[in-house]
């Protein structure tokens, strides 16, 4: 079994790769590298902070929408090309035919995390771009989880798409919206600031931690040691059981 | 993927393609190109709300703020600015990135410039108000506060009370023996030799100047100090 798990991990790797994802990695390090030019060109001091600052938040953030498109896209087709039905119609189950999607959708994901933090080698010690780099492997793995959860439950492109943009954003502001939700003034009508805070704590509970995951201070300042990645390899660690658990949940419940 | 050629595509479309294309480039090249601060600065938006929306990305905002604010002014005459509302913005930035040393820069060095005593004073006792909290990274903002405040604004009182910031907090933090000698030769200069005198003295008793050669150049100016004391008594 685990060898048609590989089978499907190396066709779905495969598939992404001949269209042209490396191209539009490619495109994106030219970019950002220009981008971080131009910046140093403004900077009077810190010029190199403005450069790597600049760097980590361009990659990443073009990282996950490369991988929220290439697994929203990628698994709409294969349920609008009935091509999930091919493959469930042989000897395979559904949690294997699922595996394999997430392992190929994985390998993309520390493809593309290893490909356009090549730039950041050059700008900020090799050590913080390790854990950096490690950390982005773990937030993309987690986008891969969610993207797949969200297509497989909504199975439209837009609404998966807009799902997954939705979750991500919440889930890196979480930490500063609850932060505001605390210091809101307590009115003469006082229930409403407390519950938008405990409601704000709820959503928190459900979301991933993904404040602690890529900081950009770790490449300008050099602050990640070791301890930085124990609760990034934690979260990583439940949560994507929990996002593959849900999708295999949804997928069983599917009727074709 | 196998391509129809050219000729393929209607007479009409391969001449409204380029025709359109020539109407767009004709009309960016009569649009106004962007002009920077043309319109007045508003009041920041506080740090935290503005942490809110950047997806935790603190240090690039207030880095690409800085830019903006930056290039924003950079057309405009400094003598127009709201220095109260660019206070904001430079408030706003070094909240979102404490350690970042750019907003404190532009503060000392760039919006000093204007020929206004009173905005370079609010950018000054800006940076005053802010060095405490982190002397270790600031402290080079600050002495070059007390030179602005002596040499721009000839304020000397105001330049002594910023170079004895910098003296009372430096037993702390790793702040070089030159910035923390500052006050003594600007109270040499305020004409107050005994203050001067006196503060050479407790700087050399509290073991702070480890290097020999420093400390017998403070010696000697101790030794001179003395004597110009002794002259003034005498005379």
């Amino acid at each position: 079994m685990a060898e048609k798990i590989h089978a499907i991990a190396w066709y779905t790797l495969l598939e992404n790769l001949r269209s042209r994802t490396l191209y539009g990695v490619a495109l994106l390090l030219l970019l950002a590298l220009c981008g971080a030019q131009f910046l140093s060109a403004l900077a009077i001091i810190e010029t190199r902070e403005f450069q790597t600052a600049f760097l980590g938040v361009l990659l990443r953030g073009s990282a996950v929408v490369l991988l929220s498109l290439a697994v929203v896209t990628g698994m709409a087709r294969e349920l609008t090309e009935k091509r999930l039905e091919l493959v469930l119609a042989c000897a395979l189950g559904r949690g294997h035919y699922l595996a394999g999607k997430f392992l190929g959708y994985g390998w993309l994901a520390l493809l593309v995390a290893g490909l356009l933090a090549l730039p950041l080698w050059f700008y900020a010690p090799s050590l913080q771009v390790s854990i950096w780099l490690l950390s982005l492997c773990c937030e993309l793995l987690l986008v891969v989880g969610l993207a797949l959860v969200c297509v497989l439950s909504l199975g439209h492109t837009v609404m998966a798409m807009l799902a997954v943009f939705a979750c991500y954003v919440l889930a890196r502001s979480m930490h500063a919206l609850q932060l505001l939700g605390q210091a809101l003034p307590a009115d003469g009508d006082a229930a409403s600031p407390a519950l938008l805070s405990s409601l704000l704590d709820l959503i928190a509970f459900f979301l991933p931690g993904l404040d602690y995951f890529a900081v950009t201070d770790w490449l300008v300042y050099h602050t990640a040691g070791a301890a930085s990645l124990t609760p990034v390899l934690l979260q990583t660690l439940i949560y994507i059981p929990l996002l593959a658990a849900a999708a295999l949940f949804d997928l069983h419940r599917r009727n074709f | 993927m196998q391509q129809r050629p050219w000729r393929q595509v209607p007479a009409w479309l391969r001449w409204t393609l380029p025709l359109l294309l020539l109407a767009q480039l004709t009309w960016h090249g009569l649009a106004s190109s962007p002009a920077a601060g043309s319109a007045p600065l508003a009041s920041a938006p506080p740090a935290a709300g503005l942490r809110a929306v950047d997806l935790g990305e603190h240090t690039a905002l207030s880095k690409l703020l800085m830019l903006w604010l930056q290039a924003r002014d950079g057309n405009a005459a400094w003598g127009a600015l709201d220095y109260g509302r660019l206070l904001t913005w430079l408030q706003t930035i070094l909240d979102l990135d404490p350690r970042a040393q750019y907003s404190l820069m532009a503060a000392a060095r760039i919006y000093t410039f204007v020929p206004d005593s009173s905005r370079q004073r609010l950018m000054l006792d800006w940076i005053y108000q802010e060095f405490p909290r982190d002397p270790a990274r600031r402290w080079p903002w600050m002495v070059h506060a007390a030179i602005v405040a002596k040499h721009r604004l000839g304020d000397l009182p105001l330049a002594l009370k910023y170079s004895q910031t910098i003296s009372d907090i430096s037993g702390k933090w790793a702040i070089p023996g030159w910035a923390r000698q500052m006050h003594i030769f600007l109270l040499q200069d305020a004409g107050d030799n005994a203050g001067a005198a006196v503060a050479l003295r407790a700087l050399l008793e509290s073991g702070t100047v480890s290097n020999p050669v420093e400390k017998r150049f403070l010696e000697d100016e101790l030794g001179k100090m003395r004597e110009r004391n002794t002259g003034d008594a005498g005379s």
